[in-house]
């Protein structure tokens, strides 16, 4: 690691570096923590104990009382109920697919926002203040927004798909129309994020290279491809990494909309782990749902960080 | 904190709802806080409010509004009342809360504190559901029944009459349909949520089944009666009596199809009614009939409804338990009741219920007074598992993801797994 | 030769932004509108695509038989506090963990990615138990408190890519010249990593105006109430007055409009003095 960190650090740090520390490089330390320290405590201050608390409750006898909850003795028992559970299973390949399908959309759409805001010479502020819009709204009203439009009887999509083809679609109805109106939804509320970070990013590269590979002859698509693509390399991790842990987080769209339904279709790790929680009150099974989706996205956002070579404080600054 | 992580010995929670200690009430003055998701008009419970504070000017009541969903309610209650807080000291809960609430002590005991005589306000059957293991935890504050609502206008037009069993109002709905008259026969609530139990339990009742058996030991669900009540349901859907969209629809998308003149027959709650004759929001006032459900053919002449509405329940830990109790006595007392019967809410007071003159007034408090009542089965606390385990394998094979038989045979898994106490 | 080309370039572009923006408006359009109609018209089949009796009902509705107003002025509260503090805390952890010797920099990013991505719902009961303890249920700096933590992880994730892509001649010059660290990250790197900046701040602000379960839990009294959970207040258990939520939404995602649009400025002249585009 010390090799590609050193690149990353002021100069006159790397001089040494064969040496061990100098002191100079243990002052710039000292400053780096300095730095970091305050935001670190903030962070850990308020979200340790809830962490560490859901984690022991996902591990004990949960009993739920006037007195709070009691945890007792350690037991595996909750993970083991849910290995064996079809409903958390169902929810875990449908959370997995949709994750995987939203994200790629967005992905795709949010990068093809950005390359058209960036090439807009005026009115990109107002793109960027309407692009803003959905993902401003409460969650919950957006997705009521969507039930409203979506809903079969006086919803305007299924009037407009009532005149268009003659016979009104149904879009919550059945369950693989429910997944995919849920998407949409989805996609319109979330690719935003993606690419008002891919837009910052792209606004970040360096001109110079850019207008290099320009002057080589190259088009505007290899130019993309093979110069820009790699340098937004970055950014691009960035917003699939947070992307991916919120639809794996997804919750209000399926509370709202369906209901987990039709039959369990649309039925997220989130939404089960509220049901489970705070419908049926089972703390100690709920609050492992909760532990093995957050131990579930941490590992596929490792792997994904591993697929895309992306190294995480240790990169280089420049290709 | 210690004390929050703090293990202990006990190792079941048993139903024992009476573990929280009994104490003392404390004055019957002071401020309390009731905690409660808007019902009846706009400011209905500040009108409450404001008439209890006349008869008890030594108590103030602040109202808190909750989220208007059931379950998000539920879930700051229970972070509330775990977490110890005191900020509530009385709080609307949904009438399938008393077995899960008292189970969890989120809801105090109330005989300790309150006359034996107190529950001889309501029908029998309405205060044994607000009963777990053996006391009282809620006392009712508001009741609410299905209905069947239905076009008397297009009924006298066609010289139909109304329709005794689901069987008649399919083939009614059906007529109608072919006349050109609505675009669905009938309306409910499909979606894959608890109103779908509510459906559901009104026509397996009709049928003559039950989802659990009547000493709560195991899944009934799996009955050739309720095969019969399923496959009923869907073919209301095939044959488009019930617009293919209800598999989506809760009580806001049914009731709106209804008012909108787009059906023939709908099932609510007691609302229906008001919102059916608001020039407001209604295509169809005064062309609205109102009975109890059908029955189902070759049973009972007149079908079960649900049993729904609210009670008011006490903080095991308020500070006021001695307001909170004169405010519960008010509240479920006369003038307090038939305020509510005045606003098209349903009392839950026998006496007011009953009261000849409001009937004359409000139809559904007519056809309430007499309805043939069936429970959900929340006498568990495990009521929610149960219920999911119903609406999502009915509203599953009612969107076309199971035959009848699949359908019923996992519900009855679910529902066993939730007797049995497994979580998942 | 280039010149046609551009032209052609420019008209594609216009299409596609054309495209998008009807893509992202339709539904707001229809939320706007549907905000103005009265009641019976909300439910209307078919519906209407302007309104027939436009009204103000619903706006009048949220606003005077609901404390909105009051909610509105405690998100806009919690929301500005939040994200003045995560930006400044994050802006020197990100720089710290961009460009200084620290040991540990891996652990510590994915820490806070693990952290960012623990379920709310778990962490809605201990928080409470959490602010209970300290006695900041029902305050403004509770809840500013747990969302700063709750937001910090992404901003550092996010400005720490920032600073990576500033070139280093810039900050060594400061530091040759004899800059204290503090200023030589407030006058040399922040400039440079407005785009980053502006993205963390508009992140961290809609993140926390728009949270739900959280300022459900620990704000339950009605004058500490946020936005979101004004909204959820709307209607009863079986009516859902989508005319004033929507009303109530429409006037809520204005602030975010504005915001953008004033801050617009300072990510063009971020842009501009950065790079040169073609």
């Amino acid at each position: 690691m010390s090799g590609a960190t050193a690149r990353t650090e002021p100069r006159r740090a790397t001089a040494q570096e064969s040496d061990g520390r100098s002191s100079l490089d243990r002052k710039f330390a000292r400053l780096g923590w300095g730095f970091a320290t305050p935001a670190l405590l903030v962070v850990l201050a308020i979200t340790l104990f809830p962490i560490a608390f859901s984690v022991a409750m996902s591990l004990s006898h949960v009993t739920v009382s006037a007195d709070g909850f009691q945890l007792s003795g350690t037991t595996g028992e909750h993970y083991e109920l849910l290995l064996r559970s079809d409903r958390w299973r169902h929810a875990l390949v449908f959370t997995v697919l949709y994750t995987i399908g939203t994200v790629v959309a967005e992905l795709v759409l949010g990068t093809l926002i950005a390359l058209v805001l960036e090439q807009l010479s005026g009115g990109r502020g107002w793109m960027m203040a309407l692009l803003l819009l959905p993902w401003a709204m409460i969650t919950v009203v957006s997705a009521q927004l969507w039930a409203y439009m979506y809903n079969g009887v006086y919803g305007v999509l299924t009037a407009l798909t009532e005149a268009l083809t003659g016979t009104p679609f149904q879009f919550l109805g059945t369950p693989t129309p429910a997944v995919l109106s849920m998407a949409a939804a989805d996609v319109w509320k979330t690719t935003p994020f993606v690419a008002i970070i891919v837009l910052a990013g792209l606004m970040m590269l360096p001109s110079d290279v850019v207008e290099a590979a320009r002057v080589d002859g190259a088009n505007a698509w290899t130019a993309f491809w093979k110069v820009r693509l790699p340098l937004l390399r970055p950014a691009l991790v960035i917003a699939v990494l947070f992307r991916i842990l919120q639809a794996f987080g997804i919750f209000d769209l399926p509370f709202v909309l369906t209901g987990g339904g039709p039959g369990d279709a649309t039925e997220s790790l989130a939404l089960l782990g509220w049901q489970v929680m705070f419908t049926n009150l089972d703390f100690g099974p709920g609050a492992a749902v909760a532990a093995s989706t957050a131990a579930l996205v941490l590992v596929g956002c490792l792997i994904f960080l591993r697929a895309f070579k992306a190294r995480v404080g240790d990169e280089e600054t420049q290709a | 904190m210690s004390v929050l992580l703090a293990t202990t010995a006990c190792g079941s929670a048993g139903a024992d709802a009476a573990s929280v200690d009994p104490r003392r009430v404390g004055p019957a003055s002071g401020d309390i806080t009731w905690y409660a998701i808007n019902f009846g008009p706009e400011g209905f419970p500040e009108q409450l409010i404001a008439a209890f504070e006349k008869a008890h000017p030594e108590i103030n009541v602040d109202f808190q509004p909750a989220p208007n969903n059931t379950d998000t309610m539920r879930a700051t209650l229970t972070t509330e009342i775990t977490g110890g807080s005191d900020a509530i000291d009385v709080y609307n809960g949904d009438l399938v809360w008393p077995a899960q609430f008292g189970d969890a002590q989120l809801a105090m005991p109330l005989d300790e504190h309150l006359p034996d005589d107190f529950w001889d306000r309501y029908p029998e059957e309405r205060s044994r559901l607000t009963e777990y293991g053996d006391t009282h935890l809620a006392a009712p504050l508001y009741v609410d029944s299905g209905f069947l609502y239905y076009r008397k206008d297009l009924l006298e037009k066609h010289d139909l009459p109304v329709p005794d069993t689901w069987q008649e109002l399919a083939e009614t709905a059906k007529l109608l349909q072919d006349e050109g008259e609505v675009d669905y026969g009938y309306v409910g609530q499909w979606a894959n949520y608890e109103g779908l139990t509510v459906n559901w339990t009104e026509l397996s009742a009709a049928a003559g089944g039950r989802s659990v058996s009547e000493d709560d030991s195991e899944a009934a669900i799996d009955s050739p009666e309720n095969r019969e009540a399923l496959d009923f349901m869907r073919q209301l859907l095939d044959s488009g009596v019930v617009p293919s969209a209800s598999t989506s629809f809760q009580e806001q998308q049914s009731l709106q199809t209804f008012v909108e003149g787009e059906a023939a027959f709908h099932r609510n709650w007691s609302h229906g009614w008001g919102m059916a004759n608001d020039p407001l929001a209604s295509q169809i006032v005064d062309r609205v009939g109102v009975m109890p459900l059908p029955g189902f053919e070759g049973g009972e002449e007149v079908g079960p409804s649900a049993a729904g509405g609210w009670n008011l329940m006490v903080n095991p830990h308020s500070k006021r338990i001695g307001a909170s109790l004169v405010f519960m006595d008010w509240m479920t007392g006369p003038e307090a009741q038939r305020m509510m019967a005045q606003n098209s809410v349903l009392p839950a007071n026998e006496e007011v219920l009953h009261d000849e003159e409001l009937q004359r007034e409000n139809p559904v408090l007519e056809v309430a007074a007499d309805l043939d009542i069936v429970a959900r089965p929340a006498h568990t606390p495990r009521y929610p598992q149960i219920s999911h385990g119903i609406y999502t394998n009915i509203n599953g094979s009612l969107a076309g993801s199971g035959s009848t038989a699949s359908a019923l045979r996992a519900a009855a898994a679910d529902i066993q797994r939730a007797l049995e106490d497994r979580a998942l | 030769m280039i010149r046609p080309r551009i032209r052609f370039h420019f008209r594609w572009v216009h299409l596609a932004a054309l495209l998008v923006a009807l893509f992202v408006a339709a539904p707001l359009y229809w939320m706007a509108v549907s905000s103005l109609k009265p009641m019976e018209e909300v439910g209307a089949t078919p519906p209407t695509a302007w309104p027939e009796s436009l009204t103000f009902e619903n706006y009048r509705q949220a606003f005077a038989n609901n404390n909105f107003g009051r909610y509105l002025l405690n998100s806009a509260l919690v929301s500005l506090l939040a994200t003045a503090l995560v930006l400044s805390l994050s802006a020197f952890a990100g720089y710290a963990l961009a460009r200084l010797p620290l040991r540990g920099k891996s652990p510590i990013m994915i820490a806070l990615l693990m952290i960012s991505l623990f379920p709310t719902i778990a962490l809605a009961a201990p928080l409470f138990l959490l602010m209970r303890e300290i006695g900041w249920l029902n305050s403004y700096q509770g809840l500013i408190l747990v969302y700063t933590a709750l937001n910090i992880p992404f901003a550092i994730w996010i400005l720490r890519n920032f600073f990576l892509q500033i070139p280093k001649e810039m900050e060594e010059v400061a530091w040759v010249d004899g800059a204290s660290p503090v200023r030589t990250v407030l006058g040399v790197i922040l400039p440079q990593a407005l785009p980053g900046m502006f993205t963390a701040a508009i992140f961290t602000f809609t993140a926390c105006w728009t949270e739900f379960l959280i300022g459900l839990t620990l704000n339950t009294a009605d004058s500490y109430r946020t936005m979101p959970v004004g909204v959820a207040l709307f209607g009863s258990t079986f009516t859902v007055p989508y005319g004033t939520i929507f009303a109530a939404a429409t006037v809520s995602v204005l602030p975010i409009a504005l915001l953008v649009l004033v801050f617009r400025r300072a990510v063009v002249s971020g842009l501009t003095s950065g790079a040169v585009k073609g």
